[in-house]
């Protein structure tokens, strides 16, 4: 019979390790040789209890054999120089699985699908999407290729009417949590146990990272009004901490505007506008009135003010 | 010329068998290499005795195992004393 070289050439050296329990090993011994079986490395480790090793391409005729001879056989292992690469073939499957795996994952996990904007500064959601497009930051480019700390500075610096900019990624999704504000951030000390509005408004976002927040988003908030108090409890105890908090309140100025005419609402609203460019207004409503023989318009600007605490 | 008349002329032993009943190499004292065994007697780590065609063969030492039988061949390694006819 012509023997298969092409595919076992490979595996000449490799040898599969038996143990082989039973009575009279000897005649086990004779018995494969008469078989054609050639046995190596045959020692005996007691009465009943043998270790030989079998070339890989006999290994099952071997354990056939002795196992119609009733002995115990068991496969201890397989041995010889090419064992690493038997190994990579009898689980080229598995390995192949593992490195596809590996691979979507790192590239899925890595690859941007889209933005999500948070905060008070996501009212310029497009000029921070625009600027993210211009450096090469869209969807389906890799978190890996750009550096977080990078563009939250170079989003600061495009958008002037933020003070605030928070890059983070949340699975494929790049969050951009930013705040307006258009007066100077004062310094934090530290020493705040409590945080009050200035104004009159609606809570837009309140973040804390240390105290107790008395408001949500969505309440009415009135001048004066504590909004985060300076404790905490621990094991239902109160402790006394500074305070550190970021408040938005959507809060609004009046502008008065007089005319001889009518209609003259959009006027009213631009002259408001003008006269508050320190304030980013983002919503404006009028109310016209009569005033001897004119028009009172009392536009009310509204924006956000942005409170910090620490 | 094969390998036993070269022997025969060497050593002018005419009286040297044309079929011998087995040939044995021995590298120095940690193997042996027998041939034309037809069988494993007794196999001890102290003494593994072999059948032959006629009788039998004896190899004392110790620590001793097979490294290789198959087809009348056999390898034994260990600490190889002696050699002896039984």
């Amino acid at each position: 019979m012509r023997e298969n070289k092409g595919a076992r050439k490979g595996l000449e050296n490799l040898k599969v390790v038996y143990e082989i329990r039973g009575l009279n090993l000897d005649r086990f011994i004779n018995a494969a040789k008469n078989r054609g079986i050639e046995l190596y490395d045959i020692k005996k480790t007691g009465n009943k209890r043998m270790i030989v090793s079998v070339s890989f391409q006999k290994s099952q005729k071997f354990f056939a054999f002795a196992k119609e001879l009733c002995y115990n056989i068991k496969k201890l292992r397989v041995k010889g120089r090419l064992y690493p690469l038997y190994s990579l073939y009898r689980s080229f499957g598995l390995i192949i699985g593992a490195v596809i795996f590996a691979f979507i994952s790192v590239i899925s996990s890595d690859t941007l699908i889209s933005f999500t904007f948070t905060g008070s500064g996501s009212l310029y959601h497009r000029e921070i999407e625009a600027y993210l497009y211009g450096v090469g930051v869209k969807p389906f480019a890799r978190f890996s290729d750009f550096d977080l700390q990078l563009l939250e500075d170079g989003i600061l610096k495009d958008n002037p009417y933020l003070s605030f900019a928070g890059l983070y990624k949340s699975g494929n999704r790049l969050v951009i949590n930013t705040q307006l504000s258009k007066e100077k951030v004062e310094t934090l000390t530290g020493s705040v146990y409590a945080t009050y509005s200035d104004c009159d408004g609606i809570i837009e976002s309140i973040k804390v990272y240390r105290g107790t927040a008395l408001v949500g988003v969505g309440d009415t908030v009135k001048k004066g009004q504590l909004l985060v108090d300076g404790y905490t409890t621990v094991k239902e105890q109160i402790v006394k901490i500074n305070v550190l908090a970021t408040v938005t309140v959507k809060t609004y100025e009046e502008v008065i505007y007089r005319s001889d005419k009518d209609g003259e609402e959009e006027k009213a609203v631009i002259f408001a506008e003008q006269g508050l460019l320190d304030k980013s207004v983002v919503e404006t409503s009028v109310e016209k009135k009569e005033d001897g023989g004119g028009f009172i318009y009392i536009v009310k600007a509204y924006y956000y003010r942005v409170i910090y605490s620490g | 010329m094969g390998f036993i008349e070269n022997i025969k002329n060497c050593f002018g032993a005419d009286e040297l068998p044309k079929e011998p009943i087995f040939r044995a190499v021995l590298f120095g004292d940690s193997a042996a290499y027998l041939e034309n065994v037809t069988a494993i007697a007794r196999y001890e780590e102290c003494e593994i005795v072999l059948s032959l065609k006629r009788g039998g063969l004896s190899v004392r030492g110790e620590g001793l195992y097979i490294k290789k039988y198959c087809s009348g061949d056999v390898v034994i390694c260990g600490k190889i004393k002696a050699l002896e006819r039984v």
